[in-house]
């Protein structure tokens, strides 16, 4: 059996929508349900739903064979692992936001996010020095509160920024769901684990072929 | 009430040890039986010794200052002190084969369940350069898991010559190379799209590049489809040294083998093969190892040599737990106190466990204790 760690929420709830139209069925399988674990029909596929920051490690550590999850967690995290496959789905961007005209080249700017380790990377590389505050949500009141200049996190549609007074200053990366493979399972449960990620890499292409 | 016990160590209970022994021991047989002589080098070694281009990673090291303020290492890796010992120790001999048991140490990272103290075993052999010996090395690999009762094995070969030959002929900056590197190791196609679109590369490389990720699997047709991707003489090299060792390999072991390409060099000093062994449903590589032709070169004669590790504190989660031989505990008298310490002698040399207590001692073990104050019991003893 190929065990599946899943980031609880929406992603979820997509990533189990492309599970079945592929033909895995998870009879009992609802929304509501308390359950953290389930099996599919043919027990092929066994679904755990964890928090998104901890399905890198449950793989990196072989508790699953696989994980997914966006790319933000992996950039944040950088697990040891088989990054293989581009969902496509949950598609935004990680940014650096703040207030419009806000200037990113000084020294010493104080960063709100809730991925500090992506920040500091940014910033190390284009040489600015920078401090960092670890936020666990909400960070867009950082720079209104006057706790931080600026912001690193996830922009989807920007809705949010803009209510609350603020741009996007400079787009980091593109985000979308990733699936992640433990590096042994991949040659230990090499057919079921293969024929899996073939199946998704078909099931993607059919759902974004314009992209 | 212990506070402040650090992270990343554990203590190691007499159940535990018990097994920590049983597995050194079948180890270091094997290990003997093959030739390799056990060596230990010192719990330190200077920081500047690992200030070579290539070397393991600083950043996790444990330091230490010593009375003088130099700064010291505790072992980091095994691999490069016996690198070393065997420049300072045998400056003169061709070829040589060693074993150790050691603890390395290296800071964990926090929160994550991993251990800064942990006790490894391997092999290194110097001055061989041939295949054979390099499929040799690989079974004793296999062998040792085998010797330990471990089964649905799974070993992987790969080649730091290939990707180092491809690498040759895109000429990338450094920081490019890295950045590769990374995507290759992770097997990440989608980056690795990415990078290449945009950095330009000429489409043979690319291609090959875009190859590496997912060439893997059964030896045969990876090496054919690794032999026409090549594109110059090291990456062809490597090929057929890799096609080597697997021929050599078919003669020595059972169990299933595949290739992978994506293996890269991630020990940096890695000049030719690159295994890795696996057993089903545990998470991280058992064995890992491969060929070094160049390390020894930072501390006296080049000599080539290939070797593996294997961490022991890792395999014994994987094994049942040691039975423990049960004791025979006796309680003696004055009179018969004499009688008792001889006769629990010469049990003891055949191999028993005895426990002796006085009239009124306590039994460190909860267990029934044999009654031996009469000199007529202790005589039938």
């Amino acid at each position: 059996m190929v065990k599946i760690a899943l980031a609880k929420g929406r992603l979820a709830e997509i990533a189990i929508d492309l599970l079945q139209t592929s033909g895995y069925r998870f009879p009992d399988y609802s929304k509501k349900s308390r359950k953290l674990v389930f099996e599919d029909e043919t027990k092929t596929i066994s679904l755990t739903f964890v928090k998104s920051m901890d399905v890198p490690i449950y793989v990196e550590k072989g508790a699953t064979d696989i994980g997914i999850v966006g790319k933000d967690i992996l950039m944040e995290i950088e697990p040891d692992v088989y990054e293989m496959l581009d969902l496509k789905m949950g598609a935004c961007r990680i940014c650096v936001a703040g207030f419009p005209n806000t200037k990113i080249q000084r020294q010493q700017l104080v960063i709100g996010s809730k991925y500090p380790n992506v920040a500091k990377k940014y910033f190390q590389n284009q040489g600015i020095k920078t401090e960092i505050i670890h936020l666990n949500g909400s960070v867009e009141l950082a720079p209104i509160m006057g706790l931080s200049d600026v912001i690193v996190d996830i922009v989807e549609s920007g809705k949010t920024l803009k209510e609350n007074g603020l741009v996007v200053l400079e787009e980091m990366h593109p985000i979308s769901a990733r699936m992640i493979v433990n590096k042994v399972s991949l040659k230990t449960k090499g057919k079921i684990v293969e024929t899996l990620i073939e199946t998704l890499r078909e099931e993607t292409k059919n759902r974004y072929e314009d992209c | 009430m212990v506070k402040n016990f650090p992270d990343g160590v554990r203590d190691l209970t007499s159940e535990d040890f018990q097994l920590v022994e049983e597995t050194a021991t079948t180890i270091r047989r094997l290990f003997q039986s093959y030739g390799y002589r056990s060596v230990q080098t010192p719990s330190f070694e200077a920081y500047d010794q690992y200030n070579f281009p290539g070397a393991p990673d600083r950043n996790a090291m444990l330091k230490c200052i010593d009375a003088s303020g130099r700064v010291l290492v505790l072992r980091p890796d095994a691999t490069v002190p016996l690198a070393r010992m065997v420049a300072m120790n045998y400056p003169q001999e061709k070829a040589l084969r060693f074993s150790y048991q050691t603890t390395i140490f290296r800071q964990a990272e926090a929160g994550v369940g991993d251990l800064s103290e942990w006790h490894q075993a391997g092999i290194e052999t110097f001055g061989d350069a041939s295949p054979e010996v390099d499929a040799e090395v690989v079974s004793i690999g296999v062998e040792a898991l085998l010797a330990l009762q471990l089964d649905n094995l799974h070993f992987n070969l790969g080649h730091a010559g290939f990707l180092a030959g491809l690498f040759e002929s895109l000429s990338l900056t450094e920081k490019q190379e890295k950045e590769l590197l990374g995507f290759v190791e992770s097997k990440n196609l989608p980056e690795l799209q990415r990078a290449i679109h945009s950095w330009n590369l000429p489409e043979e490389g690319a291609r090959a590049l875009l190859r590496l990720p997912l060439l893997y699997g059964e030896p045969k047709a990876v090496l054919l489809e690794a032999k026409a991707l090549c594109l110059n003489k090291q990456m062809e090299d490597a090929v057929q040294n890799l096609a080597l060792v697997v021929e050599n390999l078919q003669d020595l072991i059972q169990v299933p083998l595949q290739l992978d390409f994506g293996f890269t060099n991630r020990m940096h000093y890695y000049t030719g093969l690159i295994f890795k062994g696996y057993m089903q449903n545990a998470g991280t590589a058992l064995v890992s190892g491969g060929r070094y032709n160049d390390l020894s070169t930072q501390f006296g004669p080049t000599r080539p040599a290939c070797g593996f590790g294997l961490n022991l504190s890792y395999l014994n989660t994987l094994l049942p737990k040691a039975i423990a031989q049960i004791p025979e505990v006796v309680r003696y008298s004055k009179e018969t106190k004499k009688m008792v310490y001889q006769k629990a002698k010469a049990k003891r040399q055949s191999g028993s466990i005895v426990i002796t207590l006085s009239d009124d001692a306590r039994s460190p073990l909860d267990q029934k204790i044999l009654d031996l104050r009469n000199l007529e019991e202790a005589k039938k003893w």
